[in-house]
């Protein structure tokens, strides 16, 4: 049987069974309870094409064979215009084909380029260098571009080059010879330093082309965009100034995204001219598990996923539910490709989809049907890989569950059907996901199994934010200091930097900056106006970690003794990880097993955790506190009349203790276990929203009988507290819905909700009696939490005017990410998401629950929370609405006694 | 020159007087002669103390320790005071210790050593500042505007000078060492508002690996006569000079049995362990008791008997049938060096070439315009095209600095000149002999001067070294004043023929014997040549 005989109502004659899978038939015949499901139409789109001879020379059109895609053709226009150029349209669209037709072009015309000496300069033809962010993408386009090369006739020869190409003579022969190099942004940074090895590879370069960019977000997009503007002092030396083409899966700001990127204009091409068949999405959230009469869920193997409140985590998880469906449509005959977020869920999958079928082996009578399933990730052998993904394409497998290694655009064929196991995070990756069913013009079938998150809830309560026109911004920011100064060490080593660079490479303030701390710091040496060397340690640019900010990374080391069969092999870890997951008597999950850290070592020239297997029958969960001092607000705006700010900041953090977590059953097997580390300070960038104090009289007045008994001392009966709680559910709730507007993981933020936000703030050197103190407290973070909340407590005390409330927002990356500049751009559309996540969440209790407006990392162990309380305060900032004079006296008397409350 | 030379300091790696064997500590004391030596911190080895006092004579100071006196402690040695201080908080003590010694003789350099001064750096706010600025600035006695420092918590190449405002320790500027000896930006108040702290590290050198760094301090006036003939001031004024005149590092595993090619820390200890410690008990053990250790072959143990006796005799010898580089030609190789404006070079404003066939030195040098990068690389790539091209060019590790810069040079600057650049004959000497494993070199470091001196050639005495050409071109670029061009072509010229001097000693090496295996030796480390 063919593979899409399940399509459609025509053809369920051909089925086995006679059961059309549609999405309605899919809620039909599933055998289990039903959950609450939504089937969701998306139309089809019709092909825009235009023939290939009006944009290519005839050399390239005649053997192309056929014509070109509305948007492939725009972009190659544009480029033939010299325009660089981001092509950003749907999966499997065809954007490969946009870069190779430009580099034939280039092959084709000899480019002499806009050096007219090019012939003199170099015998050697046009070049290309393209980026891939993975290296299984990396082989797979290779062949990609090598058939587009054997369908057009030309000897263009491309090569891989990265970190599995062999040392040496192959080295040099693909330097030399190659006319496209294929690599990824961790080995372009690398090879810069030999860039002397590559001056004919550069030299002759018109091409840049850097795929899949909406992947460069972050902190790793720092990386990336500063990477690139190393390459390109590189290039320029050289005498090249290629065109820059970027693809990417669809995201909301492709123009300033790639702009940041690569610091230059770029032509955004997003008219998508390929076809689409129709596509059913069903929006599945899982049925309560006593309805589903399953008390043998899984909960042993899941212990990544324990909730911290059980009782309300009622719904089946996705982690037991999606495998189910999956099996269910490999049974129906259609070739499913399931989406897991960890690769030990990709593992489990497999399995539990085979035990769905034993469940309810009564509807399942021909249990062998369409079983073959494998698993796919990242950590099998790139032969097992391989080989699963030609089974995929070849079409004798039945089903692979697979991390989001295989949503790049690896060439593995047309699905069926998908189905994610939870909302992966964002539309940008929700839409690339499921493009990987019914390419071309087949329909096409997609299963979303809600988890108990946050957005998984806000996703299959709204389905119309996913077919919403907007998707995410991608937020690449280059403002963080801390990874340009990493970067200006590697531009140093590998041509000297000098006035030239204070134009092109960055603004000379800053640059003059971070030469003068290099210089310091005896790594650096020499003036812009004659050239600045670099002097250190060799080869700084293997100091780069292209995933973190600055600073030390803790080696992770197995302790003496142990086999090393049990070695992990883990990346180093940045200094807040091990602060945070990585204290001594931390017991991790990594890849399934169980370690222990047995020892960290902080000082000494490589500071390393120590860890050893065990087997336990606890995990740990480290109990934070965290506050925020010296925030010193750079810009401001208002918002009717709250005042929303972004600056910079410290941000406290204090790991005091952990808890000891039994598997089976949750509960606390030793409680508050000291850690003893210090408070962790890191500077980073943060927006905070100032409620008027008007606003927050009628709130407290409104809320005033709220009370939270478990809350330590006198503050859980306080009149405040119900709208602390307001505050503080609100700061969760924009937190957590950040992603549905951003290009965000929500572990990259944190917040604090306060009373008093003044006393969180700079301190004030107006004054000079009082100078001398303030400098005493700003200029050094405090050592512990507890030093910091007193000196808070007692500059709000000092305080002259009545503080204002309201909640911080912060980057969770040492220097800042950019993303709560991205909030504060954004901060209505969030807010208006974050209200309506609240109001729409059926768990109908004031202090919400996890779907809502609590958060597993809450510092506080979300107390004091309240819904309704958030939703008064987002109502009035979003609908401005007018607030009564009278109250003023009423806030007036409450200062008085309000307490120095904050919570995170 | 070495007639100015007063007095020596040592500093060792604390773990390296722990955990080496004595023969390894007495090759030190005989290689430096020290008058005094540091075992730098932060760590605190008092095992370390005990063990460098059964080998060194005079006195040994580990600041972490103390003394006797307490916190700080004070040492004449020549005409420099050396002033030990146990922690920073102990600074104040060092104060009057440093008040003290200048009114007795305000114009006797001082040099500090704490090992809890660094520089802390915050890529985040992009500032590095120097730790305990304000107690250090107190440091400075009124009528004194210099003091050393030296720390063990900066590696051994960190020489900068830190100028501070001496009322409350605000950085005003920090120099680096060309600056400092030019001295082309003394300021007229230094001294009443400000303090100058000149801050070198003593730690080890990150690429010299576990091993540790051996810094030898040859104490003199570090003057603008020694350092810049070029400079037009002669440092008149300048009551209390710098006190150290030239710093020189070493990994630890160029000394004792460690100096010999494949006794790593293990063999060493195995060594220890059957009683042989020095590299001549190892001349006198026989093959067959060094084939009995773990991981040793026959032709390792010939090998390291072979390295032993060439670091003995300083006789190099050659351990394969291998030719020289450039050895079948009609003429000896052309010995080429240049010079940069730095490490990441915007300019090769010199480049030497020797040529041995007539004894005829050639230099290439812009003088004129530096705004041309190119230019000098492209005559110099003319004449070799033109009159040369059927000789081999040879360097010492050109391969990492000279061809390098000159392939990227041509590629940039005179690209017509590319492919006949790149069909010359370019070999270099130091892959030939140390990477390639086709002789043995005596010397502590493979560094082209430590090789030929050790063969015993004579250097000219410029007085110059990279780094320091290499900054004051910067300053010619920078001013316009011109450098004094013929110290500088006589140090590139030095280079040249010194390159030449072990080539020459290599061809009249004998040949050992024949069952020698030709797997490369382990370089000593990427540190040689930094």
């Amino acid at each position: 049987m063919t593979r899409n005989e399940w399509t459609s109502e025509t053809d369920a004659s051909t089925d086995s069974d006679g059961i059309p899978i549609t999405g309605k038939g899919v809620v039909e015949t599933y055998p289990g309870a039903p959950g609450d499901a939504t089937v969701v139409e998306v139309p089809a789109r019709e092909a825009t094409t235009i023939p290939a001879r009006d944009v290519l020379q005839a050399a390239l059109a005649s053997p192309l064979d056929h014509d070109l895609y509305a948007h492939q053709a725009d972009a190659l226009v544009a480029l033939a215009r010299d325009e660089n150029v981001c092509v950003t349209t749907s999966t499997a669209s065809g954007k490969t084909l946009v870069y190779g037709l430009q580099i034939a072009r280039h092959y084709l015309a000899g480019d002499p380029g806009p050096y007219e000496s090019r012939e003199e300069h170099s015998q050697r033809g046009s070049t290309a260098l393209v980026v891939y962010p993975t290296k299984a993408l990396s082989r797979d386009q290779e062949r990609e571009l090598n058939d587009l090369y054997e369908t057009l006739g030309l000897d263009v020869t491309v090569r891989v080059y990265d970190g599995d190409t062999d040392h040496g003579e192959a080295r040099r022969e693909i330097r030399e010879t190659a006319d496209v190099i294929v690599t990824n942004f961790a080995g372009v940074n690398t090879y810069l330093h030999d860039h002397d090895r590559w001056a004919s590879f550069y030299g002759a370069c018109d091409l840049v082309v850097i795929d899949e960019s909406h992947t460069y977000t972050g902190v790793h997009g720092m990386h990336v965009a500063w990477t690139i503007r190393r390459l390109k002092r590189v290039l320029t030396y050289y005498g090249a100034d290629p065109g820059f083409v970027l693809t990417s899966a669809t995201i909301g700001n492709p123009a300033a995204h790639s702009e940041a990127l690569i610091d230059e204009p770029v032509t955004v091409v997003d008219e998508d001219g390929s076809p689409r068949g129709p596509r059913e999405l069903v929006l599945w959230n899982p049925p309560r598990a006593s309805a589903d009469g399953d008390q043998s869920v899984e909960r042993d193997d899941d212990i990544d996923s324990v909730d911290a409140d059980e009782e309300r985590a009622d719904r089946l998880p996705a982690s037991v539910e999606a495998p189910r469906l999956f099996s269910h449509l490999t049974y129906h005959g259609a070739q499913t490709l399931l989406f897991t977020p960890s690769r030990k869920l990709a593992e489990l999958s497999i399995e539990r989809a085979e035990r769905g079928r034993e469940r309810w082996s009564g509807y399942y009578t021909a249990p062998d049907r369409g079983s073959d399933l494998r698993s796919y990730h990242a950590g099998h052998a790139r032969n097992s890989r391989h080989a699963t993904e030609q089974g995929l394409k070849t079409g004798s497998l039945d089903g692979v569950a697979s991390t989001n290694a295989l949503e790049l655009g690896l060439n593995i064929g047309a699905m069926d059907a998908t189905v994610q196991l939870g909302y992966p995070g964002q539309r940008q990756a929700f839409w690339q996901q499921i493009g990987r069913a019914g390419r071309g013009t087949e329909r096409a079938l997609s299963v979303l199994v809600a988890d108990h998150r946050t957005l998984d809830q806000y996703v299959v309560s709204n389905p119309s934010y996913l077919t919403e026109s907007d998707v995410e911004d991608a937020v690449v920011d280059t403002e963080n200091d801390a990874v340009f100064a990493t970067h200006v060490r590697c531009a140093a080593d590998e041509l000297s930097l000098d006035e030239t660079d204070a134009e092109n490479f960055a603004d000379r303030e800053r640059l003059e900056s971070a030469v003068e701390l290099w210089r310091r710091a005896g790594d650096l040496s020499g003036r812009l106006e004659t050239g600045v060397s670099y002097t250190g340690p060799p080869r700084p640019q293997s100091s780069v970690s292209m995933y973190a900010t600055a600073g030390q990374e803790y080696e992770v080391r197995l302790a003496d003794g142990v086999d090393a069969q049990h070695d992990p092999e883990m990346e180093p870890l940045a200094r807040e990880r091990v602060f945070r997951d990585f204290h001594e008597g931390a017991v991790r999950l990594h890849e399934g097993r169980q370690y222990q850290v047995t020892d960290v070592v902080h000082d000494g020239p490589q500071p390393h955790v120590v860890i050893q297997p065990v087997d336990v029958d606890y995990y740990t969960r480290t109990n934070r506190e965290v506050t925020v001092i010296d925030a010193d607000s750079k810009r401001s705006r208002e918002i009717g009349d709250f005042v929303l700010h972004h600056g910079t900041g410290t941000v406290l953090s204090y790991y005091g203790s952990f808890d000891q977590v039994r598997i089976e059953g949750g509960q606390k097997r030793r409680q508050n276990v000291p850690t003893g580390l210090p408070a962790l300070p890191m500077e980073t960038q943060l927006c905070w929203l100032e409620v008027p104090p008007a606003v927050e009289a009628r709130l407290v007045d409104r809320y005033s009988d709220f009370t939270v008994p478990e809350l330590d001392g006198e503050f859980g009966e306080g009149v405040h507290v119900g709208y602390a709680g307001g505050l503080h559910a609100a700061e969760h709730a924009t937190i957590g819905v950040a992603p549905l507007e951003l290009m965000v993981d929500k572990r990259d933020l944190g917040g604090l909700a306060t009373l008093s936000l003044d006393a969180h703030q700079a301190a004030s050197t107006d004054d000079p009696a009082e100078s001398d103190d303030a400098v005493g407290e700003t200029t050094r973070a405090p050592e512990s939490i507890a030093a910091a909340e007193a000196t808070i407590r007692s500059r709000a005390d000092d305080l002259d005017r009545p503080p204002a409330s309201g909640w911080f927002i912060y980057d969770g990356v040492e220097g800042g990410l950019g993303f709560s500049r991205a909030i504060y751009d954004e901060f209505e559309a969030i807010a208006e998401r974050a209200r309506s996540l609240i109001a729409g969440c059926d768990c109908g209790r004031i202090d919400g629950c996890p779907a809502c407006i609590m958060d597993d990392q809450c510092g506080n162990d979300n107390r004091p929370l309240h819904g309704e309380a958030a939703i008064d305060v987002l109502d009035a900032l979003l609908d401005q609405e007018s607030t009564s004079a009278g109250s003023a006296d009423a806030v007036a008397d409450e200062r008085g006694r309000r307490p120095t409350l904050f919570y995170s | 020159m070495d007639a100015a030379v007063g007095s020596t300091v040592l500093a060792i790696p604390a773990e390296m007087a722990v955990m080496r064997d004595s023969t390894a500590l007495t090759d030190v004391r005989a290689h430096v002669e020290p008058d005094l030596v540091l075992l730098p911190g932060p760590d605190r080895r008092p095992q370390a103390v005990a063990r460098a006092r059964q080998v060194f004579e005079g006195p040994v100071i580990h600041p972490p320790l103390g003394g006797a006196d307490g916190a700080v402690q004070h040492h004449a040695v020549g005409d420099a005071s050396i002033v030990s201080v146990q922690r920073a908080t102990a600074l104040s003590k060092a104060a009057s210790t440093v008040a003290e010694i200048h009114a007795d003789a305000p114009n006797r350099p001082v040099i500090l050593v704490c090992d809890d001064v660094g520089v802390s750096v915050d890529q985040t706010t992009l500032e590095a500042s120097l730790d305990h600025a304000d107690a250090l600035a107190d440091v400075v006695p009124a009528g004194r505007s210099r003091v050393t420092i030296l720390t063990g918590r900066l590696p051994a190449e960190y020489d900068r000078c830190w100028v501070l405002d001496r009322a409350d320790g605000t950085i005003r500027d920090v120099r680096e060492p060309s600056a400092i000896r030019l001295d082309d930006d003394r300021s007229e108040n230094e001294g009443s508002t400000t303090v100058s702290l000149r801050l070198r590290g003593v730690g080890s050198i990150d690429d010299y690996g576990d091993s540790g760094t051996v810094v030898t301090m040859r104490l003199g006036h570090d003057t603008p006569q020694e350092y810049a003939g070029d400079d037009a001031t002669d440092g008149t004024g300048v009551a209390d000079h710098w006190p150290i005149r030239s710093v020189d590092s070493i990994g630890s595993d160029a000394f004792g049995i460690r100096a010999v090619d494949g006794v790593g820390p293990k063999t060493a200890q195995a060594l220890v362990d059957r009683d042989v410690r020095s590299r001549a008990d190892l001349l006198e053990t026989p093959i067959s008791e060094l084939t009995a250790l773990p991981g040793i072959g026959a032709s390792a143990a010939d090998r390291m008997r072979q390295h032993a006796r060439v670091i003995e005799t300083g006789e190099p010898c050659r351990v394969t049938e291998e030719p020289l580089p450039g050895s079948g030609d009609a003429d000896p190789p052309l010995c080429l060096d240049i010079e940069t404006d730095g490490l990441s070079p915007s300019i090769i404003w010199q480049i030497g070439v020797y040529d041995p066939a007539t004894d005829n030195y050639r230099a290439f040098v812009e003088r004129r315009d530096p705004s041309d990068p190119g230019a000098v690389v492209e005559t110099f790539v003319e004449w070799l095209v033109e009159s040369q091209a059927d000789r081999t060019l040879l360097t010492w590790n050109g391969w990492r600095f000279d061809y390098k810069h000159l392939g990227v040079f041509t590629e940039r600057y005179a690209p017509a000149y590319r492919d006949s650049w790149g069909s010359l004959a370019k070999r270099d000497l130091y892959r030939w002999a140390v990477t390639d494993g086709n002789a043995v070199l005596p010397g502590r470091t493979n560094k082209l001067t430590a090789v030929a001196e050790a063969l015993g050639y004579e250097r000219a005495g410029t007085g110059l070294d990279g780094a320091t050409t290499a900054a004051a071109y910067s300053r010619f670029v920078r001013t316009g004043e011109p450098l004094d061009w013929d110290r500088h072509e006589r140090y590139c010229e030095d280079d040249c023929r010194a390159l030449w001097s072990i080539y020459d000693a290599l061809m009249d090496a004998p040949i050992a014997a024949q069952d020698c295996d030709r797997t490369p030796a382990s370089q000593t480390g990427l540190g040689d040549f930094t």
